[in-house]
């Protein structure tokens, strides 16, 4: 009976499972100390530092607090600037909620902002904050009398970046080293544009057509046999079965939810279930005015004001992404990554935490069928005759 | 308010609703001496391209602006009005050629020698004006479980952070979060309030999981205090100043795993 024993092992392993969960590693904040450490070497994370389970009171014990918080605020008071090679200017206007580039030397542009016919380049608030965050960009009141502080542009900007969670997430993102942009549905009104990959041909749709037609004939007439089958009888009945994957399709009388053959029509979402930012992997292709399809796209929430999506308001957020998997996946694949995914940013006061939405359609991954060997149904035999 | 009180109290900068420190004094002073670290929301500009160690400003919870403006030692800024006059413009009298100038002025003014490269600087906060807002600004989060409870772990020298990482309302560390582990996964509740024991047992098991417990409890209405001192004559209500503070019960859960 060996073989049935090894069915387990070719269950799909479910996603995060197996990865590894160290829920300490996740908690709380780093020893600053460390920070002193990647000032030569840039490309290298800080190593994390030793943390104590409470304060014993000892000198020791407040020497090393003391140290701690004395090379968190030296690292806090480093200046915000950069060099006229890379330099960064703008004005910002608030009416228009952008700032205008005066100058734009370095290698951001790639990725960030927006020319216009003239050639001016605008700059979203979001895309202001971050640059004036990490010190790139100098920025300007509409009068020119004043440079703007990291404050003012705070006080400038945010309210603009449709809340302070949604720039956290753009932030986050950014730093990672992501190219993100403001999807079509970022602003209230907005609607996402679907963008549906062409399908093959018009054959192709007919007998895909077709063949659901044939399918459901087949589930109606194994239907109809089944009414012939007493309510106290077996599940199934009257038929003949030359392979295993035949009875376990048939056992499959239970209804599941199938993406498949439905073609779905975009539905409206409503705030915060739309899709925020489009982001894509870095790569040294990437045009702004061409991106391609994002690899990944991401809604926020705040985790105090906002609940788990319902049904309908997930069902709607997925009905206007696109399919995200060709027909050469496989079912490991499709089972992890589902149909379609989003990405759902939440954020708590400054903390974010990423976990994806995915449209798993779970009855069609018909996993019996992997990894049937012609040989099984007669090893079966053999072990029964015992 | 005094006048000469408001230079010494904190700011804190009210923008699009959610509460910051620019000032990197101030940041000095929450942590120091009031136990209150927030969280770095900003990218620090030494090292822009990690998440690991964060920048200004720091953001504060609403319970730790409200409470830091309940004890004095704060003031809430509403920086979109305190700003208002160096940012507003007049959108048919917008002068760019004017203000190019002025701005290339202001930028060679930091140019030492022609040679040299030239360095910008942006500092982290104004010098505008400060309008302050009241104290009613925070005052909505005052009789919340939320409120009461980050209260009572706050008198008792906890340190308390967002609880998202552990799907808690908060996390409370017994010293500064810097060097030291957080001990409680915390859940205000109204003292009246009922909640599902599967609450009880999800968090439980995941405070045990993590090395941490899980905190419940509730503010004592007035009435209650009495019965409660009366049930249990340790838990005398002790005035200190005008605050007393056992008007408060909580429990902590961990999971034994017996057997």
């Amino acid at each position: 009976m060996d073989d049935l024993d090894n069915d387990y092992d070719n269950v799909p392993v479910a996603p995060g499972h197996g990865e590894h969960e160290n829920a300490e590693s996740d908690d709380e904040q780093q020893d600053w100390r460390m920070l002193a450490t990647i000032g030569s070497d840039k490309k290298s994370l800080p190593k994390r530092g030793e943390k104590e389970y409470e304060p014993t009171g000892s000198a020791s014990d407040r020497n090393n607090v003391d140290e701690s918080r004395q090379a968190m605020y030296t690292a806090l008071n480093g200046e915000r600037q950069h060099t006229s090679k890379v330099h960064i200017s703008g004005i910002w206007y608030p009416h228009l909620r952008k700032a205008k580039v005066l100058v734009a030397r370095g290698p951001h542009f790639k990725s960030i902002g927006k020319a216009d016919s003239s050639g001016t380049i605008w700059l979203l608030p979001e895309e202001v904050i971050y640059l004036v965050e990490r010190g790139s960009m100098s920025l300007y009141n509409a009068r020119g009398d004043l440079k703007i502080s990291l404050q003012a542009c705070y006080a400038a900007c945010l309210g603009a970046c449709q809340g302070h969670e949604r720039y956290l997430v753009y932030a986050y993102l950014k730093r990672l080293g992501f190219i993100v942009q403001r999807a079509t549905s970022f602003d209230e009104s907005g609607e996402e544009q679907v963008v549906q990959k062409p399908d093959s041909c018009r054959i192709g749709r007919l007998w895909k057509f077709l063949l659901q037609k044939f399918d459901s004939f087949c589930t109606g007439l194994r239907r109809a046999i089944a009414k012939q089958i007493p309510s106290f009888g077996p599940i199934i009945c009257g038929g003949v079965w030359r392979s295993y994957d035949s009875i376990y399709r048939e056992l499959q009388i239970i209804p599941f939810y199938s993406h498949r053959g439905s073609h779905v029509t975009p539905k409206s979402t409503v705030a915060p279930f739309k899709v925020a930012y489009n982001v894509w992997k870095p790569r040294p292709s990437f045009k702004k005015s061409n991106p391609g399809e994002p690899d990944f796209r991401v809604v926020v929430v705040n985790a105090q004001k906002d609940k788990m999506p319902t049904l309908a308001q997930a069902g709607a957020l997925l009905s206007t992404l696109p399919a995200c998997h060709d027909s050469t996946s496989t079912s490991q694949e499709r089972l992890r990554e589902g149909y379609k995914n989003v990405i759902i940013g939440v954020v708590d006061y400054g903390i974010i935490s990423f976990m994806t939405l995915g449209d798993v359609s779970f009855g069609d991954e018909h996993i019996y069928e992997r990894h049937t060997a012609n040989n099984r149904l007669s090893k079966y035999h053999s072990t029964k005759k015992r | 308010m005094v006048d000469n009180d408001a230079a010494d109290l904190i700011s804190i900068s009210f923008i699009d609703g959610e509460y910051f420190v620019f000032d990197i004094e101030a940041v000095k002073r929450l942590r120091n001496h009031h136990h209150v670290a927030g969280i770095l929301v900003g990218t620090l500009p030494q090292v822009p391209q990690q998440s690991t160690f964060l920048g200004l400003p720091v953001q504060l919870m609403p319970e730790e602006a409200a409470l830091l403006v309940q004890r004095g030692v704060a003031r809430i800024i509403d920086e979109g009005s305190s700003h208002e006059v160096i940012l507003a413009v007049d959108e048919n009298d917008i002068d760019e050629a004017t203000a190019k100038l002025k701005i290339n002025e202001l930028e060679s003014t930091g140019s030492e020698s022609q040679g040299q490269l030239v360095s910008f600087t942006t500092p982290a906060i104004s010098t505008a004006n400060r309008i302050a807002l009241s104290e009613s600004s925070v005052a909505a989060v005052y009789d919340t479980p939320r409120f009461d409870v980050y209260k009572y772990l706050h008198k008792r020298g906890y340190f308390i952070s967002p609880g998202l990482r552990f799907g808690s309302q908060f996390l409370a560390y017994p010293g500064d979060p810097l060097r030291y582990h957080s001990h409680y996964l915390v859940r205000g509740l109204g003292y009246g309030e009922e909640f599902s024991l599967l609450e009880l047992v999800g968090s439980g098991r995941l405070g045990t999981g993590v090395k941490k417990a899980w905190m419940v409890g509730g503010h004592v209405p007035d009435d209650d205090q009495h019965k409660l001192a009366a049930l249990d004559s340790s838990k005398i209500i002790e005035s200190e100043g005008d605050e007393s503070i056992e008007d408060f019960v909580s429990f902590c859960v961990e999971w034994a795993g017996f057997g």
